[in-house]
């Protein structure tokens, strides 16, 4: 008990009383005593830089079909870390498996012909809804398919396993494209031993792409694209901790398209400048008290991943004046961050900013493992990772409850998600859960997690406001 | 009669295999009666990729984490029942309700997300004075795999010295890595008695023998083993011919579902999970360097679907031991939730198939539904019988 004593203290300063509503086991309780005071609107204003991410989404998507008439690389996998690993011969295009992804997923027609092609192949759907999505394309014959018809085959397979369902798809779209494949594994420890192997995996990595597309490997090119991978990750996770201040100047919905390039195309340098400007103006929208939305009646977070189909469930607590703003989904997966062992999470310094410069291939190699292994919180194993993090996360971005969805098709970014709930409900944090899969839209009732929205809201003390409507 | 043979003793077939299904039947006693008379330590694993050798060098006996097949609501808030497997929800079921309360260590060999997750819910919630998280490659064909697996084998071997107080000696490893061959290669032969036609032991034996050398001291396993398999061949047969079935798939330790398949007119000849064949598929060949050898037989047996890429190399194995046990059909045994497997199913029943070897897919949720699993089994096996 002497955790939740310490609970409603730490948020008495925001005007707000805790309840211990607990929607993890069905109805919920009711909150003694919620009251959430802050109904003063706040200025809101459209992201100056937003066209730009636009752009750079726009770019990275046509890039797969123009690569060719570049002389540019097409690789294929999910290659969303180490992504400095093939700038070393230049710049190269990354179709992921398949270019339509996020358009299947937005299209529940062609969503749904996607799984069921999967599913007719045997692909039960335990498995990860993403990798069947992933493997629908293939089957259709979508995965090296542009726009306009034109086939475009990728130079090889490269796949960063940030889990097996990854190395497993990348295999079957291998051996049904006959495409070469080369697995790179993230260890999920950190030790003197592991760098090492992520070291030869990666030197290995290397020279495997050498031959297979008879290029040679620049370490020049290598070592700047270390240096914008890091920027990146270290600029958004400067910009994560911005939306500390109240009101937050960025809400979940927007973060979650504002780290795509990031995603995408960290390596380059326009992406680095991307950040840039965007962390100015998130810093300028701080300093001038520019909200994301109108109102922050409540500030929530959502953990683990979202339904990527269903985002609109964000913009759900705006008509009582509350707001995403934030969760793991957002900060962990491309952001730079220093753990520290109180679970205060803190951007991390570039390389550059610690007065260590690269020199050599070793130097950027070493640098990579550092930012993975050291850096990334994803990439840590169950054991080591602390579920009171979230509680130290609550604190300082000034949480009034978490949302988090239990996604039974992801078990790498869900892991040690009952240990979080039971450490929310231990230190009387609002909290709610619902099921759903971040890709397949068959296994999310919206209707019914809206409904349980409404009620942990009002029971947070929230009333829905007349005539609200989102400013931005 | 461990260790004395049983040939012209009277001793029917079912009471060779006694010990093993004691064992398995009351797990828990034969480790707390170790423990008892040896006063040494037991330390508990999860998944196969642990290098048991070293433990037992130390002088502790390993024992295998192993659920029972029921359905329950103990682990409900570690580790959802929408989301984990049942297999290892029920091994985390039986650490919180005490019935590890020996253990005096832990570790695992990490493999599938499932049974890290109960791993991890273990050691917070189920103290144990010694646990170890070892980092098993998942691209074990990397060229590295065998240098990162040796550096892990060492981390384990020395955290273990350091808790125990106490070095493991070169000889103790010598000693250990040659009863665990040992063991391997009685194990190999009880299993060859099985491309007999009819086999010469039933495929619920088999498993509670593997499953057996999973929980008790190697050595005296072995000693049971040694005139068993020496006697096995002279013994009237007591298993009546069946269709000839292959057990692939997920972890199973279910003994029930073994017997009612068996009872339906099959004989169940050969299998690849990490209950049975996998776990002790490939000697140690030795070396100067202990652990290296260790650690290349960890990197070189059949793997575990979660290890197995870029190139397949469980496929061929299963198409092998497909062949060489006269497989007629092959029942795919998939956990709940357990992804690895689901993605290589496709290609394992596509492969089978082409050979002329058809396949059934069963779905495990724990209590298994027998009903559902008879009419799938019945149906595969009506198909050879009228083929043939």
């Amino acid at each position: 008990m002497g955790g939740l004593v310490l609970w409603y203290g730490m948020f008495a300063p925001y005007g707000r009383l805790l309840g211990t509503t607990d929607f993890s086991r069905g109805a919920p309780s009711i909150v003694e005593g919620a009251m959430l005071k802050n109904m003063r609107k706040y200025k809101t204003k459209r992201l100056d830089c937003w066209p730009m991410m636009k752009e750079l989404r726009r770019a990275h998507f046509k890039h797969t079909w123009e690569a060719r008439d570049k002389g540019d690389l097409v690789v294929m996998g999910i290659f969303e870390w180490f992504l400095a690993l093939c700038a070393g011969f230049g710049d190269y295009a990354n179709p992921s498996y398949g270019p339509y992804y996020t358009q299947m997923l937005r299209d529940k027609e062609k969503a749904l012909k996607c799984f069921e092609v999967a599913e007719a192949k045997g692909f039960r759907r335990d498995i990860c809804a993403s990798m069947r999505c992933h493997l629908g394309q293939l089957y259709m014959g979508l995965t090296q398919r542009g726009p306009r018809g034109e086939i475009v085959k990728p130079d090889f397979i490269l796949q960063p396993a940030a889990c097996y369902s990854m190395s497993k798809t990348g295999q079957i779209v291998s051996e049904e494209l006959q495409v070469p494949y080369l697995n790179l594994e993230f260890p999920t420890k950190d030790t003197k031993n592991t760098r090492a192997y992520l070291l030869t995996e990666m030197e290995e990595a290397i020279d495997w792409m050498e031959k297979k597309t008879g290029r040679p490997f620049s370490d020049e090119k290598f070592i700047e694209a270390v240096q914008n991978e890091w920027e990146c990750m270290v600029l958004w996770a400067k910009t994560c901790e911005l939306n500390k201040a109240i009101p937050a100047p960025l809400d979940y919905r927007q973060m979650w398209s504002l780290r795509i390039p990031s995603i995408t195309s960290r390596y380059k340098k326009d992406t680095v400048k991307f950040y840039q400007i965007l962390l100015e103006e998130v810093k300028g929208r701080v300093a001038n008290g520019i909200s994301a939305n109108a109102y922050e009646t409540a500030r929530l977070f959502h953990q683990f991943l979202p339904p990527f189909y269903g985002l609109d469930i964000f913009k759900a607590p705006l008509k009582y004046g509350a707001s995403f703003i934030g969760g793991d989904g957002v900060f962990s997966s491309m952001g730079a961050w220093v753990i520290h062992g109180d679970g205060t999470w803190e951007a991390a310094k570039t390389p550059r900013d610690r007065g260590i410069e690269l020199q050599d291939r070793e130097d950027a190699l070493e640098s990579l493992a550092d930012l993975y292994l050291g850096y990334l919180p994803a990439s840590r194993c169950t054991t080591s990772a602390n579920p009171k993090e979230v509680i130290k996360m609550v604190q300082d971005w000034h949480v009034d409850g978490v949302v988090l969805m239990i996604d039974r098709g992801c078990k790498t970014l869900s892991a040690g998600q009952e240990e979080q709930i039971v450490e929310l409900k231990e230190a009387g944090i609002p909290r709610m859960v619902y099921e759903g899969s971040h890709a397949d839209f068959r296994d999310f009732d919206e209707g019914t997690t809206l409904r349980r929205f409404d009620l942990f809201l009002e029971n947070l003390g929230l009333t829905k406001l007349e005539g609200i409507k989102k400013e931005e | 009669m461990i260790g004395t043979g049983y040939a012209g003793l009277g001793i029917s077939q079912m009471e060779v295999f006694k010990p093993f299904h004691d064992c398995v039947d009351d797990r828990h006693r034969y480790a707390k009666d170790w423990k008892a008379k040896t006063g040494g330590k037991v330390i508990g694993y999860f998944c196969t990729y642990v290098p048991e050798e070293i433990i037992y060098a130390a002088g502790m006996l390993p024992v295998r984490i192993i659920g029972g097949n029921e359905s329950q609501t103990i682990t409900d808030e570690y580790c959802s029942r929408n989301k984990w497997c049942p297999f290892s929800r029920n091994c985390l079921a039986e650490g919180l309700r005490g019935h590890y309360d020996y253990l005096d260590g832990l570790v695992i060999g990490a493999s599938c997300f499932h049974t890290q997750e109960v791993f991890s819910a273990w050691v917070k919630h189920i103290p144990v004075s010694f646990w170890h998280y070892l980092f098993v490659p998942g691209c074990l064909q990397s060229r590295s795999a065998d240098r990162c697996l040796t550096g892990e084998f060492e981390e384990f071997k020395s955290a273990l010295e350091t808790w125990n107080g106490k070095a493991i000696t070169v000889e103790a490893l010598d000693r250990s890595i040659e009863t665990y061959n040992r063991s391997r290669q009685l194990m190999k032969e009880l299993y060859a008695f099985r491309k007999n036609e009819p086999p010469l032991l039933s495929g619920t034996e088999a498993m509670e023998t593997v499953l057996a050398s999973q929980l008790m001291d190697k050595g005296e396993h072995n000693e049971i083993m040694k005139p068993l398999i020496a006697d096995l061949p002279g013994q009237k047969n007591s298993i009546s011919p069946g269709i000839r079935l292959m057990i692939l798939g997920s972890e199973n330790n279910d003994m029930e579902l073994l017997k009612a398949i068996e009872s339906w007119g099959a004989n169940i000849v050969i299998d690849d999970h990490c209950v049975g064949s996998r776990y002790f598929w490939g000697e140690i060949i030795p070396e100067e360097d202990r652990l290296r050898a260790m650690a290349n037989r960890y990197v070189q047996r059949p793997p575990c679907p979660t290890k197995d890429f870029p190139e397949r190399r469980r496929l061929p194995h299963v198409l092998r031991l497909a062949k060489e046990y006269n497989v007629q059909a092959a029942v795919i045994l998939l956990q709940k939730f357990c992804e690895p497997h689901q993605f290589d199913t496709p290609m394992i029943e596509s492969a089978l198939n082409k050979l002329n070897i058809p396949t059934v897919v069963v779905e495990i949720d724990a209590p298994i539904s027998l009903g559902q699993v008879r009419i799938r089994v019945e149906s595969l096996l009506d198909m050879i019988r009228i083929e043939t």
